[in-house]
C-alpha cells in the first residue's frame, strides 16, 4: 500500500447485492424450515450467514487494490437509483457487520434453546443483517437512508423479543428515539438533495459546497448530527441504549452494541467526510459543539457505567462511551484520527460482542446478572471468564489487544491533527473503562462465591421436595456453557487478540481504514 | 552476516523522511530472550502440580538459560555495540534492541531471578499456589526483559503494562485481606501510571518523534508540549519506581508478597521504572549529535535532570525516615527500597544535569541500580528465611538469631554492608560516584543550591546505616524471644545458596568496580559519543582513596550514633500524623472521586426519572414574567404550554400521556435543545 491508486476504479459487480440478498433469502427459507429441527435450521442459516460473511470478506482485497464494485438497481426517483458501492470504508464496516452477525447467529442457537418465537427472531435477525450490510455498501445518501431506516425499524421485534413489560417499555422508547432520529436524517437528506450540485453519490468529493448559505448548511448539519447522534448514542440522545440492551436477548445485545450503535457513528463519518468535507466544516464552527458533545459523552457515560451494578447496562453505558470515541476522533477530521475511528468501530464490535456473549452465558449458566453477584464466577465458568477478561482488558486498552491498537491510532491521529488536548479525553475514557471493568474481574477472580440466583432457586427447590435434604452448594461447581455458545464467545475474544497482534497484516482493519481515510481526506495528516 | 538497520522498515509513524543507518548486529537473540520465558511459562503451567519435580527442574533450567543468554548477548553487544531484530506485530514491528545499558539491566535481572527461583523452590515447597507463582514469575521475567530490551516505545510500553498488571498476582498471592487491599491500590496506581506513560509517548509524536528510542529533535514542538510529554513519562515511570510522592503502593505491595516475590519486586521490577526514567532522560531528550551539541540542545535535558535529581533527594529522605519508623522487617526493607530509588534518581538526574560531563552521575546511578538489586534481594531473601523458620517478621518479636542462623546472619551482614556503603562493598562505589557527581554539579555545574542536596544525601546515607543496624540488631542480636527459641534451625541450603550467590556478587562489584563501569557503562556512553573518562578518573584517584574512606567512616559513625540515640531515647517506631502522609490525601481524593461519581449518576437518574408531567407541573408553577403578563398573545402561549392539547380524543390523549411518561427527561431535553437551536438559527437568519 505504498503507492496509492489515485483514482478508484469503479467496476460493475453484483457481489454486494448478493451479500445483501443472501440473508433475505434466508428469511424466505424460514417458512419451509419451520417444521425441521432447530439444528437443521441453524445450520442452514449459519451457512447463509457464512456465505454472506465470506463475500463481505472477499470484497476486502479488491477494496485495497482501489477497485470499487458498484451496481445500480431500481430507480427510486428520476435520476436517483438504489446504488450499491463498496469503498474501503464500507468494505470494513460490512465485513465487521457480517462476521459479528455470524457469531451471534451461532450463539443464538444455544441461547434461545427451546424458547418460543424463534421464527420471528430469526426472520428479523436476518432482515437486519441484510439491511445493515446495505448501509455499509450503499453508494449514495438516499440508498443509505433507505437501508438505515429499514434496519432501524426492523430491529424493534428483536429488542422486545422477550415480551416482558420492561422489554415492551424499552421497545417503545427505542421506537420513539429511532423515529425522531430517522426523521431528522430524512430531513437532512432532503435538504442535501436540494442544495447539492452533484447529486447524492458518495466518492466524488463533498456534496455540499460553500455556495449554500451558512445558515442552511448549519441546519443540514444539525439535522444529520442530531439524527445520527440518536443511533450513535451521543449525549443527550443516548437514552435508548441503556434501556434496550439489558432487555434484548444477549446475542442481539452484542449486535446492538457492536454494530447498530456503530452504524450511527458510521453515518456521522459519512456525512462529515462525504457530504460536507473538511474544508467546509473547518469554517463552520459547529465542530466545536460536536467535539464537546462527544468528549462529554465519553466521560459522562463512563461515570454512569462505573456506578451501574447491572452487568448488561454497565456494558451498554460502556458502548455509549466507546462510540463517542469514534465520533470524537472522526470529528477531528485528520486522516490518522479518522482511520483510528474506523478501526475502533471494528475492534470495539468484537470486544463488546464478546463481553455481551459472556454476560449472556453468565446469566443463563449461573444466573449472574449483577456485578455484585460475580463473586467466584471465574471458578464456575473459567472459559467464559477468560474470554471476558481478554475482551475487558482489550476495551481498557491494554496492549497488545485490539483496543490498544485502535486507541493508539486515534491518539497518534489526535497529536498529528494538532489537538493533543483530546488525549486527556481518550485516556480519561480508558481510565473510566478500567474503573468499570476491573472491579468485575476482581470480583470474579478474587472474591469469594456469593449466593447467586440459581443457587437461591436451587435452595427453594430442594426445600420444597425434602426440607431435610442437603442442598448441593453451587460453590466451585463447574457449570461451563454449551459449546455452541462458548465457541462464538471464544472466537470474538480471540479476534480481540488477533486484531491487536496482527494489526499490521494487510487487509486487516488498520490497512483498510487508513486507505479509506486517505481516499476521502487525500492522505497526509 | 546481516546488519541491523535502523529504524525498522515499517515503523509506527507514517510518513516522514527517515535516515536508514546500520547500527549493529542483526540478531534474534534479544527476541528469543523475551519469548523464551513465556514459552517456559506455558510449559510450567501445563506441568502444574502434576509433576512437581519436573516442573521445578524446568523452572531452574528456564531462568538459568535466560542468564546464559544474557551472557551471550553481553558478549555480542561488546563486539557490535547494538544487537537486535524486529518481529512484526501490532501496527508494525516490535523491535528488540540491546545496547550495553540494556545488557546491564538484563544481567542483574536474570541473576536475581535465578537466585529467587532457587530460593522459591524451598520457600514454597508445600504451598498450593507454587505453580501459579512460577508461571507468573516467568511471565514477569519476560516482561522485565522486554522492557529493558525494547527498541521502541511501544514495545517498552507493552512489556511495562504486562509487568505492571502481572505483578498484581504476586501482590495478592497470599490472599489475605491486607494483601488484597494492597493489590487493589497497586493496580489502580499501575493503571494510572500506564495512562500517564501512554499519554507521554503519544505526545512525543508531536515532538517529531517516531516511536523509537532515538533522541527527539530539540526544536520540534512547543516548550509546553515538550515539558508535558517529559513530565508525563517521568511520572508514569516514577509510579513503578516508587518515587515520592507516588510511592504509596510500594511498601504495602512489597511487604504483602511472599519473600522471593518481594525480592523480585524490590530488587528487579521497580528497576523497570528506573530504566524508563533513564531512557527518558538520556535517550529521548538527549541531543541528537551529542559530542558537538550546542548548549541550547542540552538545555532541556539538563533542566529535566535537575528536576529528577531533586525528586531523587526527596525520595531518599522520605524513604529512609519511613524505613526507620517500621517494625515489620519486610516493610522496613520496602521503605528502604523507596529511599534507595532516590539515590538512583539522584545519580541519573545529576548525570543528565551535567550534560556531556555526566558520566559519574549516570554511571553511579546505573551502578546503584545493579547494586540495589543485589543487596536488596539478598536482604529480602534473608528476612524471608527468618520468617520461614520463626514465622515472624516483626522486629520486636525477633532477636538473638545469629547463633541459630549464622549463615543467614553472615549473608545479610554482607548485603547490609553493601547498602550502608561500607568500603570494599558495592554500595560504597555507587554512592561515592553519585556524591562526586553532586559535587561536580555544585562546582563546575554552578548550581549552588545543590549544597543542600549534598547535605541531605549525606544525612540519608547515615540514616541508611541506622536502618541496616535496626534490621540486623533487631533480628540477630539481643536476647532471644522466649517462644520456641532453641527449636529454630538454620535455613535450608536451597535458601542459603541464593543468598551466597548474591553476597559474592556484592563483594565482586565492591572490589572490582571497573568490571562494571568499564565493561557496561563506558561503552554505552561511548556509543552516544559522550566521554567516560570521569569514570576512569574516579577509579584512579578517588576509589578507596583516603577522603572516600573517611567520608564513608564518618557516615557509618553518624548512622551508628543515630541508631544508638533512637534506642536510648526510644524514638522508634514512631507514628506519622496521618495528614502528613500523601496516602491520606490520595484516599481522600479517591473518596471524593467516588462521591462525585455517585453524585453525577444519582442526579442523572433523578433527571431521567423526572416524568415529563412533573416538568409540566413545575413549568405551570412558574409565574409568567413581566413581559409576558398582560400581553394577550404571549400570555395565551404561556398558559398554553402545559395545557392538554384540545380537541383530541381521550384515547389518543391517554396514549400521548403514557408515551411522555415513558420517554423521560432525555426527550424533553432533546426537544428543548432542538427548539433552542432553531431559535438561534432563526435569529441568525433574521439578523
Amino acid at each position: 500500500m505504498d503507492v496509492l491508486p489515485m483514482a478508484p476504479v469503479e467496476a460493475s459487480s453484483l457481489l454486494p447485492l448478493v451479500a445483501i440478498l443472501l440473508p433475505l433469502l434466508g428469511v424466505g427459507l424460514l417458512v419451509p424450515l419451520g417444521r425441521s429441527s432447530r439444528a437443521v435450521r441453524t445450520g442452514v442459516l449459519a451457512l447463509l450467514c457464512s456465505l454472506t460473511a465470506g463475500i463481505s470478506l472477499a470484497l476486502i482485497p479488491g477494496a485495497l487494490d482501489g477497485q470499487v464494485p458498484s451496481v445500480h438497481l431500481l430507480e427510486l426517483l428520476p435520476g436517483l437509483f438504489l446504488h450499491l458501492r463498496v469503498d474501503p470504508m464500507g468494505a470494513l464496516f460490512g465485513a465487521t457487520v457480517s462476521s459479528l452477525w455470524l457469531l451471534a447467529l451461532i450463539y443464538s442457537h444455544g441461547y434461545l434453546g427451546e424458547s418460543p418465537r424463534q421464527g420471528r427472531y430469526h426472520a428479523f435477525f436476518l432482515l437486519c443483517l441484510g439491511f445493515t450490510l446495505g448501509v455499509a455498501y450503499s453508494g449514495d445518501l438516499l440508498t443509505f437512508l433507505v437501508f438505515y431506516e429499514l434496519f432501524s425499524i426492523l430491529t424493534y421485534p428483536l429488542v422486545v423479543h422477550d415480551e416482558t413489560p420492561e422489554a415492551m417499555a424499552a421497545g417503545r422508547s427505542y421506537l420513539a428515539y429511532i423515529f425522531l432520529g430517522g426523521g431528522l436524517v430524512t430531513l437532512g437528506v432532503v435538504f442535501t438533495y436540494v442544495h447539492s450540485l452533484t447529486g447524492l453519490g458518495f466518492g466524488q468529493g463533498p456534496l455540499l459546497t460553500g455556495q449554500t448559505g451558512s445558515a442552511t448548511l448549519s441546519l443540514i448539519l444539525a439535522f444529520f448530527l442530531l439524527g445520527f447522534g440518536v443511533k450513535a448514542a451521543l449525549f443527550p440522545l443516548h437514552g435508548w441504549v441503556p434501556q434496550a440492551h439489558p432487555t434484548a436477548p444477549a446475542p442481539f445485545s452484542a449486535i446492538l452494541s457492536g454494530v447498530m450503535v456503530a452504524a450511527g457513528a458510521f453515518g456521522i463519518i459519512r456525512v462529515l467526510l462525504e457530504v460536507f468535507g473538511p474544508a467546509l466544516l473547518a469554517g463552520m464552527g459547529a465542530m466545536a459543539w460536536l467535539l464537546g458533545a462527544a468528549s462529554f459523552t465519553v466521560i459522562f457515560a463512563g461515570i454512569l457505567a462505573v456506578r451501574e451494578d447491572h452487568l448488561k447496562r454497565r456494558l451498554a453505558y460502556s458502548t455509549v462511551s466507546q462510540m463517542a470515541y469514534v465520533v470524537l476522533a472522526a470529528s477531528l477530521l485528520g486522516a490518522g484520527a479518522t482511520a483510528g475511528a474506523l478501526v475502533h468501530m471494528t475492534h470495539h464490535a468484537f470486544m463488546k460482542g464478546a463481553l455481551f456473549f459472556c454476560a449472556g452465558l453468565l446469566a443463563t449458566g449461573v444466573g449472574i446478572r449483577q456485578v455484585s453477584q460475580m463473586g467466584g464466577a471465574a471458578r464456575k465458568m473459567p472459559w467464559t471468564m477468560a474470554a471476558f477478561s481478554v475482551a475487558a482488558l482489550g476495551l481498557m486498552g491494554v496492549p497488545p489487544l485490539s483496543g490498544f491498537v485502535s486507541k493508539w491510532i486515534m491518539g497518534v491521529g489526535m497529536v498529528e491533527a494538532g489537538e493533543p488536548f483530546y488525549l486527556a479525553v481518550l485516556l480519561g475514557g480508558a481510565l473510566l473503562a478500567a474503573l468499570y471493568l476491573l472491579p468485575i474481574l476482581y470480583t470474579a477472580y478474587v472474591e469469594a462465591d456469593s449466593t447467586t440466583q440459581s443457587e437461591r432457586s436451587a435452595t427453594v427447590r430442594g426445600s420444597m421436595l425434602d426440607p431435610t435434604a442437603a442442598v448441593p452448594s453451587l460453590r466451585n461447581v463447574r457449570s461451563e456453557a454449551p459449546a455452541t455458545m462458548l465457541i462464538p464467545t471464544m472466537v470474538a475474544a480471540g479476534l480481540t487478540v488477533l486484531l491487536g497482534l496482527g494489526a499490521f497484516i494487510s487487509g486487516f482493519p488498520h490497512d483498510l481504514a487508513r486507505l479509506a481515510a486517505e481516499v476521502v481526506l487525500g492522505g497526509g495528516g | 552476516m546481516t546488519w541491523l538497520v535502523w529504524p525498522p522498515k515499517s515503523s509506527w509513524a507514517e510518513g516522514g523522511e527517515r535516515r536508514m543507518t546500520i547500527i549493529g548486529l542483526h540478531s534474534f537473540l534479544p527476541v528469543a530472550l523475551v519469548v523464551w520465558p513465556l514459552l517456559a511459562a506455558g510449559l510450567v503451567g501445563l506441568l502444574g502440580q502434576w509433576r512437581r519435580g519436573i516442573r521445578d527442574g524446568v523452572m531452574v533450567g528456564a531462568v538459568t538459560m535466560s542468564l546464559l543468554g544474557v551472557g551471550v548477548l553481553a558478549h555480542q553487544t561488546s563486539q557490535h555495540g547494538m544487537v537486535g531484530a524486529a518481529i512484526p506485530a501490532l501496527l508494525g514491528n516490535l523491535s528488540f534492541v540491546a545496547d550495553s545499558f540494556s545488557v546491564l539491566f538484563a544481567l542483574f535481572t536474570t541473576l536475581v531471578w535465578v537466585t529467587a527461583t532457587l530460593y522459591s523452590l524451598a520457600y514454597l515447597k508445600d504451598h498450593e499456589g507454587a505453580g501459579r507463582f512460577h508461571v507468573v514469575s516467568l511471565i514477569l521475567l519476560s516482561a522485565v526483559l522486554g522492557v529493558v530490551l525494547a527498541g521502541d516505545l511501544i514495545t517498552l510500553f507493552l512489556f511495562f503494562e504486562l509487568l505492571g498488571l502481572g505483578a498484581f498476582v504476586l501482590v495478592i498471592f497470599s490472599g489475605t485481606l491486607s494483601a488484597r487491599r494492597a493489590g487493589v491500590k497497586y493496580v489502580l496506581m499501575m493503571v494510572l501510571a500506564g495512562l500517564f506513560l501512554l499519554a507521554g509517548i503519544l505526545l512525543s509524536y508531536g515532538l517529531g518523534g517516531d516511536g523509537t528510542l532515538a533522541p527527539l529533535p530539540h526544536d520540534a514542538g512547543g516548550e509546553g508540549l515538550r515539558w508535558t510529554a517529559a513530565l508525563l513519562m517521568v511520572l508514569g515511570f516514577s509510579v513503578k519506581a516508587g518515587v515520592v510522592p507516588v510511592h504509596t503502593w510500594l511498601p504495602h505491595a512489597h511487604a504483602a508478597a511472599p519473600s522471593p516475590a518481594s525480592a523480585l519486586l524490590s530488587g528487579v521490577m521497580i528497576k523497570a521504572g528506573a530504566y524508563g526514567i533513564f531512557r527518558t532522560l538520556s535517550a529521548l531528550f538527549r541531543p541528537e549529535e551529542a559530542p558537538g551539541a550546542a548548549a541550547v540542545e542540552w538545555a532541556f535535558s539538563m533542566e529535566l535532570g535537575l528536576g529528577v535529581l531533586w525528586l531523587g533527594i526527596a525520595t531518599m529522605g522520605v524513604g529512609v525516615v519511613l524505613a526507620l519508623a517500621q517494625n515489620n522487617a519486610k516493610r522496613l526493607l520496602a521503605y528502604s527500597s523507596v529511599s534507595q530509588m532516590g539515590f538512583i534518581l539522584t545519580g541519573l538526574g545529576a548525570g543528565a544535569f551535567l550534560a556531556s560531563q555526566g558520566a559519574m552521575g549516570t554511571g553511579g546511578g546505573l551502578m546503584h541500580v545493579a547494586n540495589h538489586a543485589l543487596f536488596k534481594s539478598c536482604l529480602f531473601l534473608g528476612v524471608g528465611a527468618v520468617l520461614f523458620r520463626t514465622g515472624h517478621a516483626e522486629l520486636d518479636r525477633l532477636g538473638g538469631l545469629w547463633r541459630r542462623m549464622p549463615a543467614t546472619f553472615f549473608f545479610m551482614l554482607v548485603a547490609g554492608a553493601g547498602i550502608a556503603g561500607v568500603p570494599f562493598f558495592n554500595g560504597f562505589v555507587s554512592k561515592g560516584l553519585i556524591h562526586h557527581a553532586l559535587e561536580t554539579g555544585m562546582g563546575e555545574g554552578g548550581m549552588r543550591s545543590l549544597a543542600i542536596a549534598e547535605i541531605l544525601f549525606m544525612a540519608t546515607s547515615a540514616g541508611t546505616v541506622a536502618v541496616v543496624l535496626k534490621l540486623m540488631v533487631g533480628t540477630f542480636l539481643g536476647p532471644e524471644p522466649e517462644e520456641g527459641g532453641p527449636r529454630i534451625r538454620e535455613a535450608p541450603w536451597a535458601m542459603l545458596l541464593p543468598m551466597g550467590l548474591l553476597s559474592a556478587a556484592i563483594l565482586l562489584l565492591g572490589l572490582r568496580p571497573h568490571l562494571f563501569l568499564h565493561g557496561l557503562v563506558a561503552p554505552g556512553l561511548h556509543s552516544w559519543g559522550l566521554p567516560a573518562s570521569d569514570l576512569q578518573y574516579y577509579l584512579d584517584s578517588h576509589y578507596l582513596g583516603r577522603p572516600e574512606i573517611l567520608t564513608a567512616t564518618g557516615t557509618l559513625i553518624l548512622g551508628t550514633l543515630l541508631f544508638a540515640a533512637s534506642r536510648r531515647w526510644n524514638l522508634l517506631p514512631f507514628q506519622w500524623p496521618a495528614w502528613l502522609g500523601v496516602d491520606a490525601w490520595y484516599r481522600a481524593g479517591a473518596q471524593a472521586g467516588i462521591e462525585a461519581f455517585r453524585w453525577v449518576a444519582d442526579s442523572y437518574e433523578t433527571v431521567r426519572r423526572l416524568p415529563a408531567q412533573t416538568l409540566v407541573r413545575r413549568a405551570r408553577a412558574i409565574p409568567p414574567p413581566e413581559w409576558v403578563a398582560g400581553q394577550p398573545f404571549l400570555d395565551w402561549i404561556w398558559s398554553g404550554i402545559p395545557a392538554d392539547i384540545p380537541g383530541t380524543a381521550t384515547r389518543v390523549r391517554r396514549r400521548i400521556r403514557r408515551y411522555t411518561r415513558e420517554m423521560t427527561g432525555n426527550l424533553a431535553l432533546i426537544f428543548v435543545l432542538l427548539l433552542a437551536f432553531l431559535a438561534a438559527l432563526a435569529a441568525g437568519i433574521l439578523l
